[in-house]
């Protein structure tokens, strides 16, 4: 039964709906200042709704398969023997395998240095986009700030030197940033290598951060070059807009709703990025 | 150790116990007795897996509870987006009807699954889980108004659609 008693009180929208519907009442307010009829009218409900929705039929042998379940991904994964001449005879083809892959590597490698990233880049399906953004936002609150100033743009290390910086993935001048707002290279959004702007810093009451990234072979709709006005996900405190602007896919995650993310984009008339 | 303190029942014991509330609650959110007994065996498969991480266990169901919630959420964050602003306007009633039972338990699945989600997990959480309103609000990470207006709206929904099926 639900216990709620410390909720009937004339904060809850409900009460005082139902207050203002009754008029004056007959009888005396409860110890919440409410009329007690009233009071018990809305207890008797929730009990009632409370036992209806317990009311489900749980089907037979539930209890069974939810043990069964447990047990076999509990269970270790069958190993099958193996004797001494076929583990030597798998550790020379570890050997061979591990030589060739080191190779392919290699080889991958000088081909990703002869033709650049963009031909070698993933595919990028564009709906799926806001969904795995907001993911990556979600995984980095540990990370966030601790990029170089936007202000600062040069890559300090050899690796950055050879992805994507600011210069080659500019911070949209779509978006507001705080002028303490920071930049960090990723390895890996949505596949690809590409430059995030944390646009607020740590001492704000909430994170935003714009991805930037190379939108070559994005399949899928094409969002519009400037940010969306309503984000095109907006979910449990997380909203999130895509534009294509130059070649390259912005993407911003805001922590917050419809009017915080709409606080940060900037949406003049104009040539803009 | 928690567990040394406070021996944990068996995971048999475990099943046995609260399954049916489990799986209640996984069928209120889901809507078909196939999704709710996944997510029921998922949410006890991952209490298995983390019970060390249970603080208290003689608030267990509400921890079986919980996890269930969130992996419903995280099933539905991969199925579609939620528009968590504007998604209820349409719901409500013109005229908000007055408040007699009994209810028609055979209609209320029904109301609940024409209910937007944000609602009617509210709805749950509160009936179910029996948060109170500020706890639902830090746990959805919503303001506590935005909570009580919305719970308030979705019993409206929830008693308009029973009263109009009739007691």
């Amino acid at each position: 039964m639900a216990n709620h008693n410390e909720q009937y009180d004339r904060l809850d929208p409900l009460m005082r709906e139902l207050v203002e519907l009754s008029g004056p009442s007959s009888e005396g307010p409860s110890s919440e200042g409410l009329p007690s009829e009233l009071t018990d009218r809305v207890r008797a409900f929730d009990e009632e709704v409370t036992i209806a929705l317990n009311d489900v039929v749980v089907p037979e042998g539930l209890d069974a398969r939810i043990l069964d379940r447990i047990r076999s991904a509990s269970a270790p994964q069958p190993v099958s023997p193996v004797d001494s001449k076929t583990h030597r005879s798998h550790t020379r083809r570890w050997a061979l395998l591990t030589s060739a892959s080191v190779l392919l590597v290699i080889g991958l490698s000088w081909l990703a240095q002869q033709f650049g990233p963009e031909e070698l880049a993933q595919p990028l399906r564009l709906a799926d986009v806001p969904e795995a953004a907001v993911h990556q936002f979600d995984i980095e609150g540990d990370i966030a700030y601790t990029g170089r100033p936007v202000m600062d743009p040069h890559p300090t290390t050899a690796a950055a030197e050879s992805g994507p910086t600011p210069e080659t993935h500019p911070i949209s001048r779509r978006v507001f940033a705080l002028p303490t707002a920071s930049w960090r290279p990723i390895d890996d959004f949505l596949g690809r290598e590409a430059i995030a702007y944390d646009l607020t810093d740590s001492s704000s009451s909430f994170r935003a951060t714009l991805y930037v990234v190379d939108a070559e072979g994005a399949e899928g709709p094409v969002p519009g070059d400037a940010p969306p006005l309503r984000p095109n996900l907006d979910t449990r405190n997380r909203a999130c807009g895509v534009w294509l602007a130059d070649n390259r896919l912005y993407v911003l995650v805001v922590e917050g709703d419809l009017r915080r993310y709409q606080g940060l984009i900037d949406l003049p008339t104009g040539p803009m990025t | 150790m928690n567990a040394e303190k406070f021996p944990l029942p068996t995971i048999d014991r475990i099943v046995e116990t609260h399954s049916r509330a489990v799986y209640g609650y996984a069928f209120r959110l889901c809507g078909s007795s196939q999704d709710a007994e996944d997510l029921t065996q998922q949410a006890f498969l991952t209490a298995h897996q983390k019970i060390d991480q249970l603080r208290e266990p003689d608030r267990i169901k509400s921890w079986l509870l919980t996890i269930t919630r969130n992996l419903f959420l995280k099933q539905c964050r991969k199925k579609a987006p939620v528009n968590w602003e504007n998604e209820w306007l349409d719901a409500m009633p013109e005229d908000p009807p007055a408040l007699d039972g009994p209810y028609d338990i055979e209609q209320l699945q029904a109301a609940l699954a024409e209910l937007p989600e944000p609602q009617r997990l509210i709805l749950l959480m509160f009936y179910f889980e029996e948060l109170p309103y500020k706890e639902i609000a830090e746990q959805l990470d919503i303001p506590l108004g935005t909570v009580m207006s919305r719970l308030a709206r979705a019993k409206r929904v929830l008693r308009a659609r029973l009263e109009k099926s009739g007691p």
